[in-house]
C-alpha cells in the first residue's frame, strides 16, 4: 500500500528532536509525525540538562508544546525503542526515522577511582538536581545523594563546568525562580561546600565557557575568587573580569580558585585523605579534595550493538540529529540549526524520490504500546500537578518517581500522601 | 500586508512573530511572518510599515540570523524615511546584556530615517510572564498607534 503522506518517527523529545519536528512540519503540513520518548515526560535535555536556575534557557518548551497542541505532532511517552518496540518494528511502521536521543553519559576522567573520593559526572549531577527519576549519584539508603564534602574539584572549563560551580556555590536561598530539587541540593551541600577548585586544561583566553556564564559566578556575593596559571596570558575579557573579581571579593566565605592550563592526572591516597594530583606548566601539585566532578563532555550511554543504542539504528530512512550526529557539540540554538539542516536533507531525499511515502504509521504499532504509552494529555496532567504542588515563586516541583509520574499521567486515584492506591487501575 | 521580520537563535523570536501576526490578523490586520535571513533588505523602504523582532545573543550580540540582515542594511544604507516600524526584543535578564539586540537593530533603522512607532516591546525569559502574553499584549498596545 502506498500512503499519501510521510509517516515520521522521531526518537527522543529533547531539543533536537523537537526542533526536527518543527522543521519537518514546515516541510510537510500533512506528514504524520510521532515523537517517541523513553520517559513519561517530554523535553529531555531542556528539562533535565539545562541548569534549573536558568529558566530562560528552558523557555523553549513553550515552542515545543505548540507542536503537540497546534501542529498535530503526537507525543508517545514512556516508550523505549529497543525495549517496548524494536527498531525493526519502528522501521517497518514509519517511512522516516530521526534518532534524537542525545548523549547520555559523562565522559570520564582517566584517573583511578578512590574509595573516599567519588568522581561524579557533571551531567549526572545536573540531572539529579533537575529531579531526574533515575538518580545516578552515590546515595544513602534513603535514596538521597551523599554530601560532596567541603572541598570540591571541578574538572573542565566549559559552560557545564560553570553550571556546576554556580549550583554548588550560590547561596541556597537564591534558587527562588528555579525548579531545582531542593532536597537533593541540600543533601549534596550538607557538609557545606567551602572551597571549589576548577581545573581547565586551556589557558584562560581559550577556555570554552561563555563570558556571561563566567561572569555569573564572579558576580556571586558570597564567593572569594582566586586564580593561577594566567601569568603568561595576553589580556582578554575573561581575565579582565576575573582580575576585577579577585580584587573585590576578598571577604567571600566560599573560595573558588580557577586553575588554568591545569590537567588532573591522578587521584591518590594522601596522609589526610584523597589528593588530586594536577599537572601544570610549573610541574605537578596535589590538592586535598572530598569529591571530583568532571565536566568533560558527553558520549553515548549505550554500547554499540545494544538494541537501545542509536549506533544500532541505521538504514536509508534513518537521519540522526543533534548531539547524536555531531558528537555532543553546541548549544540548544546550534542544534536548532543542525535540525534545520537535517530536515532539509530529508526533504531533498524525498524530492529525489529516495524516500517515498509507503508506511502505515503509528497505527501499526499502537496496540503493542497501548499499555505503557503516556500521551500528551498524560504529560499535561503531570505538568499541571507539578505546577500546582510547587512552592510560591517556583515554576514547578518535579515528580522524581516514575511510578508516581505514571499514576498522575493516568489520573489514577491517589492517596493523600501521593502514593498509588493498589488495585486502583481499571 | 505588514511584514513581521524576525531574527532568532533558539526559535523563540519566531514564536513571538507568529503570535504577533496571529493577533494582528485576528484584529482586522494583514500580517506575514518572514525570517530576516530570507528577506531582501532592498524591499524594506517600500514596506510602509514593518515589525522587527530579535533576541540577543551571548555578550549582547545579534543572533546569527539577525546579523546578515543588519550587515546588509549597514552596507547598502537604503533611505528608510518612508518606513514606520515597531520593535520587539527578547532577552534574559540573568545576563547583564539583557535585551540589547533589538536596541541595536532599532538604532540602525532610525539612523537610516525610519520612524519608530510605539514603545519597544520586551520579553524577559527569566521572568514568569509567558512570551505569548508579552508579545500579544504588546501588539494590542500597538494597535491604536497603527490605526492613527
Amino acid at each position: 500500500m502506498t500512503g499519501t503522506s510521510f509517516k515520521i518517527a522521531i526518537i527522543g523529545s529533547g531539543p533536537s528532536g523537537c526542533f526536527a519536528a518543527q522543521f519537518l512540519r514546515k516541510a510537510w503540513k500533512d506528514a504524520e509525525i510521532t515523537i517517541f520518548e523513553a520517559l513519561p515526560v517530554p523535553y529531555g535535555l531542556v528539562r533535565y540538562g539545562v541548569a534549573p536556575d536558568h529558566q530562560g534557557s528552558k523557555s523553549v518548551t513553550a515552542q515545543f508544546a505548540r507542536l503537540f497542541e497546534r501542529e498535530g505532532v503526537r507525543f508517545a511517552g514512556n516508550v523505549t525503542i529497543g525495549e517496548d518496540l524494536t527498531f525493526e518494528d519502528l522501521a517497518a511502521a514509519f517511512d522516516i526515522i530521526v534518532p534524537a536521543t542525545g548523549l547520555g553519559c559523562d565522559r570520564r576522567l582517566p584517573v583511578e577511582a578512590h574509595p573516599d573520593c567519588p568522581v561524579i559526572g557533571a551531567g549526572a549531577l545536573i540531572r539529579a538536581l533537575n529531579g531526574h527519576p533515575d538518580m545516578a549519584l552515590p546515595a544513602h539508603a534513603d535514596g538521597l545523594p551523599r554530601p560532596l564534602g567541603a572541598r570540591v574539584a571541578v574538572v573542565g572549563n566549559g559552560n557545564v563546568a560553570m553550571d556546576v560551580v554556580r549550583l554548588l556555590a550560590k547561596p541556597l536561598d537564591q534558587f527562588g525562580g528555579s525548579d531545582i530539587d531542593d532536597t537533593r541540593l541540600a543533601a549534596l551541600r550538607r557538609r557545606g561546600v567551602a572551597r571549589i577548585d576548577v581545573f581547565g586544561r586551556s589557558p584562560i583566553g581559550a577556555a570554552k565557557f561563555d563570558l556571561s556564564m563566567f561572569k555569573e559566578i564572579l558576580g556571586l556575593a558570597n564567593v572569594r575568587v582566586s586564580q593561577s596559571g594566567t601569568a603568561a596570558c595576553p589580556p582578554c575579557d575573561a581575565l579582565e573580569a576575573l582580575s576585577a573579581a579577585e580584587a573585590r571579593s576578598a571577604n567571600g566565605a566560599l573560595s573558588i580558585h580557577f586553575h588554568f592550563g591545569a590537567q588532573p592526572i591522578a587521584l591518590l591516597h594522601g596522609p589526610h585523605g584523597p589528593l588530586l594530583s594536577v599537572e601544570t606548566g610549573d610541574g605537578i601539585a596535589s590538592h586535598e579534595v572530598d569529591s571530583v566532578i568532571t565536566a568533560l563532555g558527553f558520549h553515548d550511554s549505550r554500547p554499540s550493538g545494544h538494541p537501545c543504542s542509536a549506533q544500532s539504528w541505521s538504514g536509508a530512512q534513518v537521519f540522526p540529529v543533534g548531539w547524536l550526529q555531531n558528537g555532543g557539540k553546541g548549544t540548544i540554538a546550534a542544534n536548532r540549526k543542525s535540525a534545520k539542516e537535517t530536515a532539509g536533507e530529508i526533504a531533498a531525499a524525498a524530492k529525489d524520490r529516495h524516500l517515498v511515502p509507503a508506511a502505515p504509521g503509528f497505527a501499526a504499532v499502537a496496540d503493542r504500546i497501548a499499555d505503557t504509552l503516556v500521551d500528551y494529555e498524560g504529560w499535561c496532567r503531570i505538568d499541571a500537578h507539578e505546577r500546582a504542588t510547587c512552592a510560591p515563586g517556583r515554576p514547578r516541583l518535579k515528580l522524581t518517581d516514575r511510578a508516581e509520574m505514571l499514576a498522575v499521567a493516568r489520573a489514577l486515584p491517589r492517596d493523600a500522601d501521593g502514593t498509588d492506591r493498589p488495585h486502583a487501575a481499571h | 500586508m505588514t511584514k513581521i521580520l524576525f531574527g532568532t537563535e533558539s526559535g523563540n523570536s519566531e514564536m513571538a512573530a507568529d503570535d504577533i501576526a496571529d493577533f494582528l490578523n485576528d484584529n482586522g490586520g494583514e500580517a506575514e511572518v518572514v525570517a530576516m535571513e530570507d528577506y531582501d533588505v532592498a524591499d524594506l523602504a517600500a514596506e510602509g510599515f514593518a515589525v522587527v523582532i530579535t533576541s540577543t545573543y551571548g555578550e549582547g550580540e545579534l543572533p546569527e540570523t539577525t546579523q546578515p540582515f543588519y550587515d546588509a542594511l549597514k552596507e547598502s544604507r537604503p533611505d528608510l524615511s518612508g518606513l514606520r516600524f515597531a520593535a520587539f526584543g527578547l532577552g534574559d535578564s540573568t545576563y547583564e546584556t539583557y535585551g540589547n539586540g533589538i536596541d541595536i537593530v532599532a538604532a540602525l533603522l532610525a539612523e537610516l530615517g525610519a520612524v519608530q512607532v510605539g514603545e519597544t516591546g520586551r520579553h524577559d525569559a527569566a521572568k514568569t510572564v509567558t512570551l505569548t502574553d508579552a508579545a500579544t499584549g504588546w501588539a494590542e498596545g500597538l494597535q491604536p498607534t497603527l490605526a492613527a
